[in-house]
This record gives structure tokens, C-alpha cells and sequence, in this order.
């Protein structure tokens, strides 16, 4: 018995290992456009070269989710946005995305309206229809996204008014 | 070029030595890291900075990324102004007599 124990957790964890290893440069990846989409447009095209280069230039993957998590501290310091700011985006950045696995996993209804709260005075959220089939989940999803970048436009509008490049 | 002069920390002195001892060549952001262990959430801020006075100019290195196979690495290098404010800030930090870094 132990020993059937000793190798399933063996293959779970080579499992998840493998499947971790699969992410990581996905994950990589992200980040630099997370980045990337921090800094004003003109300058997007140059780090998001620059940034895929440099990551590149090294050997490993979890270095390079470092590196690129890295960039991501650089681009919030190039555009002046706060370690404060950044938490209250990162804040409704995650409520957004809970809401959005919400869709995917329970396949119930998306509220926004924690987002009502301090930062975003508007209140967003989505009509309640349990009758909804996969296409119309799919479609549900595609709002959501579009909605998670309006919601990402204004909070960063408010915090930086007319200086905003986004 | 800007009137603002970067603020002297001891990362931005590191990468100032860094790229005056690579003056001619220029220099990628992923191989000043290397050469002075600043990780890139500290370098590239102070590469930004450094740019917008004026201190330093940066170019793509040659080839199309089709060819290379790659994305282009950008290529950091001093200008006479950031030479000259540069070595003046050293000359500020390090006591008389001392072997600058870029005097080789």
C-alpha cells in the first residue's frame, strides 16, 4: 500500500511539475506584456522588443518569470504609479478575474459590484441569466474581458486624470 | 535631453561604471544585470532615467529579427554629456587616488 502510495504521489507530482514547467513561459510571457501595456504607447513597440530579448538572452525559465516580473516593477516605477496605485489595481484586476472564473468554472452569473467600492465610482455588473448556453457562456466571457479593460482604463484614469497613456 | 540630473544611488553609479567601461561597443540592459547583479526592476528605471537626461542614447543592434531569429536586443551607450557628468559624479564618490573603473 505504501508503496502505491509512494508512486502515485511520484507521477501527481512529476504531473503537476510537468504541467507547471508547460506554463512557465506563458507566464513569461504575460508579464511582459502586462508590462508592456503599463507604459505609454509610444514606447510599447521598443520595451516589449527590448524585454522579449532580454529575457531570451537567458537560459532557465523561472529566471526569466523573475526577469519578467522585474519589468513589470520597472514599467509600474517608469509611469509613476505607486506601489498604493498598484495594489488598488492589482485589487480590482483579481475581482474581475474571480468574476471571470466564476463564468468559466460555476457558469453563474458575473456581479461587479464589489468594484463599486473607493476607486471606481461606476457600478458594473451583469444581467443574472442561468439559461445560458455555451455559446452565449463564450459570449458572456468576451464581454467580461472588454469589460475588465474599461474597468482597468478608468481606474487608471482616475488615479492619474489627464497624464494617463492607455 | 532634459535639465533633470538622475539621482546618484549606488545602482545608478554601478551601471554608470558599466557602460563606461563598454563606451565604444554599447551595451544590452540584460548584460549590464549580468555584469553588475542589478535585477531588471532596478536597471531598467535607471536606464530610463538616464536616457531622458541625456546621458545615454540606445540603438537596436544590427539585423532584422527575421534574420536573427530573435527579437532585436537594444544597445545602451554613454554620450559625451553623460561621459562628463558621469565621471564628475564618480569623481564626487570615490577618494582621491582612486583607480576608476573605466580607466583601463
Amino acid at each position: 500500500m505504501a508503496v502505491l502510495k509512494a508512486i502515485l504521489e511520484g507521477f501527481v507530482s512529476k504531473l503537476v511539475a510537468d504541467e507547471a514547467k508547460a506554463m512557465l513561459p506563458m507566464l513569461s510571457q504575460w508579464l511582459v506584456r502586462n508590462a508592456v501595456s503599463r507604459l505609454p504607447k509610444d514606447q510599447r513597440e521598443r520595451y516589449s522588443e527590448e524585454w522579449t530579448a532580454d529575457l531570451l538572452s537567458y537560459s532557465g525559465e523561472i529566471v526569466r518569470v523573475f526577469r519578467a516580473m522585474g519589468f513589470v516593477c520597472a514599467a509600474i516605477q517608469t509611469s509613476q504609479l505607486s506601489i498604493g496605485h498598484f495594489v488598488q489595481l492589482a485589487v480590482v484586476e483579481v475581482t474581475i478575474m474571480k468574476a471571470i472564473l466564476v463564468v468559466r468554472i460555476q457558469r453563474a452569473p458575473i456581479q461587479f459590484e464589489r468594484l463599486t467600492s473607493g476607486l471606481i465610482r461606476s457600478r458594473y455588473s451583469l444581467e443574472q441569466r442561468p439559461w445560458l448556453k455555451d455559446r452565449e457562456i463564450d459570449n458572456h466571457l468576451i464581454v467580461a474581458l472588454k469589460l475588465m479593460r474599461k474597468v482597468r482604463h478608468i481606474a487608471i484614469m482616475n488615479l492619474f486624470g489627464s497624464n494617463v497613456h492607455n | 535631453m532634459s535639465s533633470d540630473t538622475p539621482r546618484m544611488t549606488g545602482p545608478t553609479l554601478k551601471v554608470l561604471g558599466e557602460l563606461m567601461s563598454s563606451a565604444l561597443l554599447g551595451i544590452s540592459g540584460a548584460d549590464i544585470s549580468r555584469a553588475t547583479g542589478i535585477q531588471s526592476g532596478t536597471l531598467y528605471p535607471i536606464l530610463i532615467r538616464l536616457e531622458k537626461a541625456g546621458w545615454l542614447s540606445s540603438e537596436w543592434e544590427a539585423g532584422d529579427p527575421s534574420t536573427l531569429g530573435r527579437p532585436r536586443k537594444r544597445h545602451y551607450k554613454m554620450t559625451s554629456l553623460g561621459t562628463h557628468a558621469g565621471k564628475a559624479a564618480f569623481h564626487e564618490l570615490v577618494p582621491a587616488g582612486g583607480r576608476l573603473i573605466w580607466q583601463s
